[in-house]
C-alpha cells in the first residue's frame, strides 16, 4: 500500500509556514540568536528561536478556528504543544480535511522533551501555577493541584494536547527515541497506514528550548558556542533549535476518493538500533548502512539527495556520511548525489528534526531543487556525498532519503520519491 | 503469522499505606543486574533491566546478541516519567552550581529513550529500540507497535516493557514498576500473505520460536482518542467508535480455539475511575452482538497503580494465568489502548 503526503506545516526559526521554510533555506544565512538564559554555562549559548505561540487553547491562535469544530482541549499544554499545535493547523488545511475525517484519522507525534517548558520556569511561583493549569480532567494521573511538587508532571501530554484540540480520535502515539524520534514518528504513522490500522495519519515532531539540554550537551561539550555549520572543517558541534512539523500522510487509495493532491510519495522506511552505546555512535555505522541499505534495495535508480542528520558533531557527522554513502556505492558515486543539513540554518530542533528532514525532502521533490548547504568556509573533505554551497542546485533523480540517528543508536531511514 | 507471549517479567512496587513515605528500597539490583555496571543507570532503566532480561530469559552476565541474530531482535519501551526525577535534579543544580555540578556519567539519563537502549546495549537488539511515552497506556502501546512490527517483518522477536518511576518526593502519581513480555513471531502456520505490508526488512521468521513455550497470544492491538467536547462532556461518538473497534478484537480471540470467552480487564488511574467505567459500560455494549462476548463485562475498573507500566501488569498476569482476555489502558486524559490476548494452547508447543 502505498502512503502520500498530501499537507504539510512548519513552524521554526524561519517563522510559520512551510514556505517560510523553504524560503529560509533557499536562503540559506539563517543564524542563531543568543539563548534566554546562560544555562548554567560560562557563555551565553545560541539557539534558533521559534516564533512566538499563543496557547494552543486560544481560540485566537493560529490555527483556524473551523479546525478545532468546537472542541476544546481540556489540558493546555506547554510550548512545544503550542508550536505543534500550529504546523498541525497548517498542515490539516493544506490537506483540507474534515472533522469527520479528524475523528478517525491517527497521530504520531516525535518529541524528545515534550512540554518540558513547563518544568524550567524562570522562576518556582511560575512553576507552580504552570503545572497547576491542567483542570482535574485534564490530568492523566495526580496533576491538578498546584505547588513546587507539582513541577512539570505535564511533560508528555502533547499527543493528548494535540488530540483534544483537534478532535484526532485514531491511534495516538508518542515516540521518543531521542533525535530520531521524529523519524521514527513518520515511520510510525506510515507503519499504522500501510497495515491497515488508519487511513490518515497526522505525524508530527516539535521540542521548544531546554535549559537542561543545552547544559547536559555542553557538558560533553557538544555545543557549537557561535552557530551550526555541519559542513565546515571548523565545526565545533551542535546549535539547538526550536520548531514543529507536520505531515498528512494517507493512503494513495484515500487521497484519490478525497480529490486531495499528493506532494511526495514515501517508497520505503527502515530502523535499525547500534546496541552499541548510550549516547555515541557505533564507529563502524553498520547498522546506519544497513538501514539506508534496505530502503534502497528495490529502488530503480538512486536517490537524488540526501537530507542528512548531520548536526556539527565531527564524529557523528563523519559515522553518518560514511555509512550513507557506502550503502549508496552499490548504486552510483556518492559524489553524484547532494547532501544537505537544514540544521546548519534551522538548528537542531531534536525530536522534531526528523519530521523536518521528511518535510524538506517533500519541498525539494515538489520544487525538483536542493537548497546550498550554509555557514561553509571551508567543506569537510571526508564527506563522500557532493555539497552544494551558494546556489541551489537541480534535483537530479527524482527521490530523498532522509536519515535519523539519536542517541541510543536509534536509526531511521525514509526514502521518498515525487508523487505519480 | 501469530504473535505468541514466550518469556515475561515484572518486578513492582507494592502499595504502601499512606504516609509511610518515599522508599527505593524495594528494588535490590545486585540480584538482577550483579554487583558492578549499574551505578550511574537511573532507578527506571534498573527496573527495566530487570524485567527485560527475566522475559528474555537471559542473566545479565549473558552475553549479548550479535550477528544476524540481533539484527531480527528488538526492543520496544513504554514510560513516563523516566527522566522526570532526573530532570528535577539537574535544573537545580544548573541554577545552584552550574553545568560543572552535573556529573557526566549521569546524563544519558536525561533521555527518555534510555532505559530501552540499555536493554536493546544489554541483549544486543539491532532490529530497533523504540521508545513511546504517552501516560499512562505507553505500556501497552508498546506492546501494540511491537506485534505491529513483528507482522510488517520487522524483527522476530521483540521485547514490549514498561518501566516507570514517579519524581520521588511526588505523592500519589503511582508506584515503581518494570513489565515486560517476549514476543515470538510465528509463521510455522502462515498461509495466509496479508503481513506484506511493504516494509524493506528482511528476515525470516520460520523457526525463531522452535522450543519456545507460549504463555498466550496477542490477536491485535488499537490505539483511540476520545475528545471531550464543548460542553464538557466525552465526545459520544467517538467514545462508541472507540468502544466498537476494542470490541472487534473480540472475535480475534475467540478464533485462537479458545473455548472460553475473553476477560474484560479495564485499568485507570483513580483520578480517570469515571472515564473508564464509561468506557468499560461501552465496550460492554458494543460487545452485546451476536458473535461477541466477554465474560464480567462488568468487572471493576483495575486502578493503575504503577504508571505507564500498570497495563503491561495487567497483561503479564493474564498471560501467566493462560485466560484470554481484552486488556485497556484508559488515561484521564481520553487515550484507549487495547491490547488482545488469547489462549496459546496448541499442541507444538507443549
Amino acid at each position: 500500500m502505498t502512503v502520500v503526503v498530501t499537507g504539510m506545516g512548519s513552524v521554526s526559526c524561519f517563522g510559520s509556514g512551510t514556505t517560510a521554510l523553504w524560503d529560509g533555506l533557499l536562503r540559506a544565512d539563517q543564524l542563531p540568536v543568543p539563548a534566554p538564559d546562560d544555562c548554567g554555562l560560562s557563555f551565553r549559548p545560541n539557539f534558533y528561536a521559534g516564533p512566538e505561540t499563543r496557547s494552543p487553547d486560544d481560540p485566537s491562535g493560529s490555527a483556524p478556528q473551523d479546525a478545532t469544530h468546537g472542541v476544546s482541549s481540556h489540558a493546555p499544554g506547554g510550548r512545544t504543544s503550542a508550536l505543534i499545535a500550529a504546523a498541525v493547523a497548517e498542515a490539516v488545511g493544506e490537506a483540507g480535511l474534515t472533522h469527520e475525517q479528524l475523528a478517525d484519522a491517527g497521530l504520531s507525534v516525535g518529541t524528545s522533551l515534550g512540554d518540558i517548558d513547563l518544568a524550567e520556569p524562570a522562576d518556582s511561583a511560575t512553576a507552580a501555577a504552570a503545572s497547576a493549569g491542567s483542570g482535574p480532567r485534564g490530568s492523566d494521573s495526580a496533576a491538578g493541584q498546584a505547588g513546587e511538587d507539582e513541577r512539570g508532571l505535564a511533560t508528555h501530554h502533547v499527543a493528548s494536547v494535540i488530540a483534544a484540540r483537534f478532535g484526532i480520535g485514531g491511534p495516538n502515539h508518542t515516540l521518543s527515541t531521542a533525535c530520531s524520534a521524529g523519524a521514527y514518528a513518520v515511520s510510525w504513522g506510515a507503519e499504522l497506514i500501510e497495515t491497515g490500522q488508519a487511513d490518515l495519519v497526522l505525524v508530527c515532531g516539535g521540542d521548544a528550548f531546554s535549559r537542561v539540554a543545552v547544559g547536559t550537551l555542553e557538558r560533553f561539550e557538544l555545543v557549537d558556542s557561535e552557530h551550526c555549520r555541519p559542513f565546515d572543517t571548523a565545526r565545533a558541534g551542535m546549535v539547538t533549535g526550536e520548531g514543529a512539523v507536520a505531515m498528512v500522510l494517507e493512503s494513495a487509495e484515500s487521497a484519490r476518493r478525497r480529490g486531495a493532491t499528493a506532494h511526495a510519495e514515501l517508497a520505503a522506511h527502515a530502523w535499525s538500533c547500534d546496541a552499541h552505546h548510550p549516547m555515541a555512535p557505533e564507529p563502524t555505522g553498520e547498522q546506519l548502512r544497513r538501514s539506508v541499505a534496505d530502503v534502497l534495495a528495490d529502488v530503480p535508480e538512486a536517490p537524488g539527495a540526501v537530507v542528512l542528520h548531520r548536526a556539527g558533531v565531527a564524529g557523528n557527522d563523519t559515522v553518518e556520511a560514511d555509512a550513507v554513502g557506502e550503502a549508496l556505492s552499490v548504486l552510483i558515486a556518492p559524489a553524484e548525489v547532494v547532501g544537505s543539513a537544514p540544521k546548519a540554518v534551522m538548528g537542531h530542533t531534536a525530536g522534531a528534526a526528523g519530521v523536518f528532514g521528511c518535510a524538506i525532502a517533500a519541498l525539494i521533490l515538489r520544487h525538483g531543487l536542493v537548497p546550498p548547504n550554509a555557514h561553509v568556509e571551508n567543506v569537510d573533505p571526508d564527506c563522500p556525498l557532493a555539497v552544494p554551497v551558494g546556489n541551489p542546485v537541480p534535483l537530479a533523480r527524482p527521490s530523498v532519503l532522509v536519515s535519523g540517528t539519536g542517541f541510543g543508536g536509534n536509526n531511521a531511514v525514509l526514502l521518498w520519491r515525487a508523487a505519480e | 503469522m501469530r504473535v505468541l507471549i514466550t518469556g515475561v517479567g515484572a518486578v513492582a512496587q507494592e502499595p504502601r499505606p499512606a504516609g509511610d513515605g518515599a522508599d527505593d528500597a524495594w528494588f535490590d539490583p545486585v540480584p538482577h543486574l550483579g554487583r558492578r555496571g549499574w551505578k550511574y543507570f537511573s532507578p527506571a532503566t534498573r527496573y527495566l533491566l530487570a524485567a527485560g532480561n527475566e522475559a528474555i530469559g537471559r542473566r545479565h552476565s549473558d552475553e549479548a546478541l550479535t550477528g544476524a541474530a540481533s539484527e531480527c531482535f528488538g526492543v520496544v519501551a513504554g514510560t513516563e516519567y523516566a527522566i522526570a526525577g532526573v530532570h528535577r535534579r539537574m535544573y537545580d543544580t544548573l541554577r545552584t552550581e552550574g553545568v560543572r555540578g552535573i556529573s557526566p556519567a549521569e546524563v544519558p539519563a536525561f533521555s527518555m529513550n534510555t532505559p530501552a537502549s540499555q536493554l536493546a546495549i544489554s541483549a544486543g537488539a539491532r532490529a530497533f529500540s523504540v521508545t513511546v511515552t504517552n501516560p499512562v497506556t505507553a505500556g501497552l502501546e508498546a506492546v501494540h507497535l511491537a506485534a505491529t512490527a513483528l507482522r510488517t517483518g520487522r524483527a522476530d522477536r521483540v521485547v514490549a516493557a514498561a518501566t516507570d518511576q514517579a519524581p520521588p518526593g511526588v505523592e500519589g502519581l503511582g508506584h515503581d514498576a518494570a513489565a515486560a513480555v517476549l514476543l515470538t513471531a510465528d509463521s510455522t502456520d502462515s498461509a495466509d500473505s496479508t503481513d506484506s505490508a511493504g516494509g524493506p526488512v528482511g528476515g525470516s521468521a520460520g523457526g525463531s520460536c522452535e522450543g519456545a513455550l507460549a504463555l498466550a497470544e496477542i490477536t491485535g492491538g488499537v490505539s483511540r482518542f476520545v475528545p471531550v467536547d464543548a460542553d464538557g462532556r466525552w465526545n459520544p461518538v467517538a467514545l462508541a467508535l472507540g468502544a466498537r473497534r476494542i470490541a472487534a478484537l473480540a472475535a480475534g480471540v475467540e478464533g485462537s480455539e479458545s473455548t472460553t470467552r475473553p476477560r474484560l480487564v479495564v485499568s485507570a488511574p483513580a483520578s480517570a475511575h469515571e472515564f473508564a467505567v464509561a468506557v468499560r459500560e461501552a465496550v460492554g455494549d458494543a460487545l452485546d452482538t451476536p458473535g461477541s462476548d466477554v465474560r464480567d463485562r462488568h468487572t471493576e475498573v483495575q486502578e493503575a497503580r504503577h504508571c505507564a507500566v500498570s497495563g503491561l501488569l495487567e497483561l503479564v498476569t493474564l498471560a501467566k494465568s493462560g485466560e484470554s482476555a481484552l486488556v485497556v489502558s484508559v488515561s484521564g486524559s481520553g487515550r484507549l489502548t487495547a491490547i488482545a490476548l488469547g489462549n496459546a494452547s496448541r499442541p507444538e508447543f507443549h
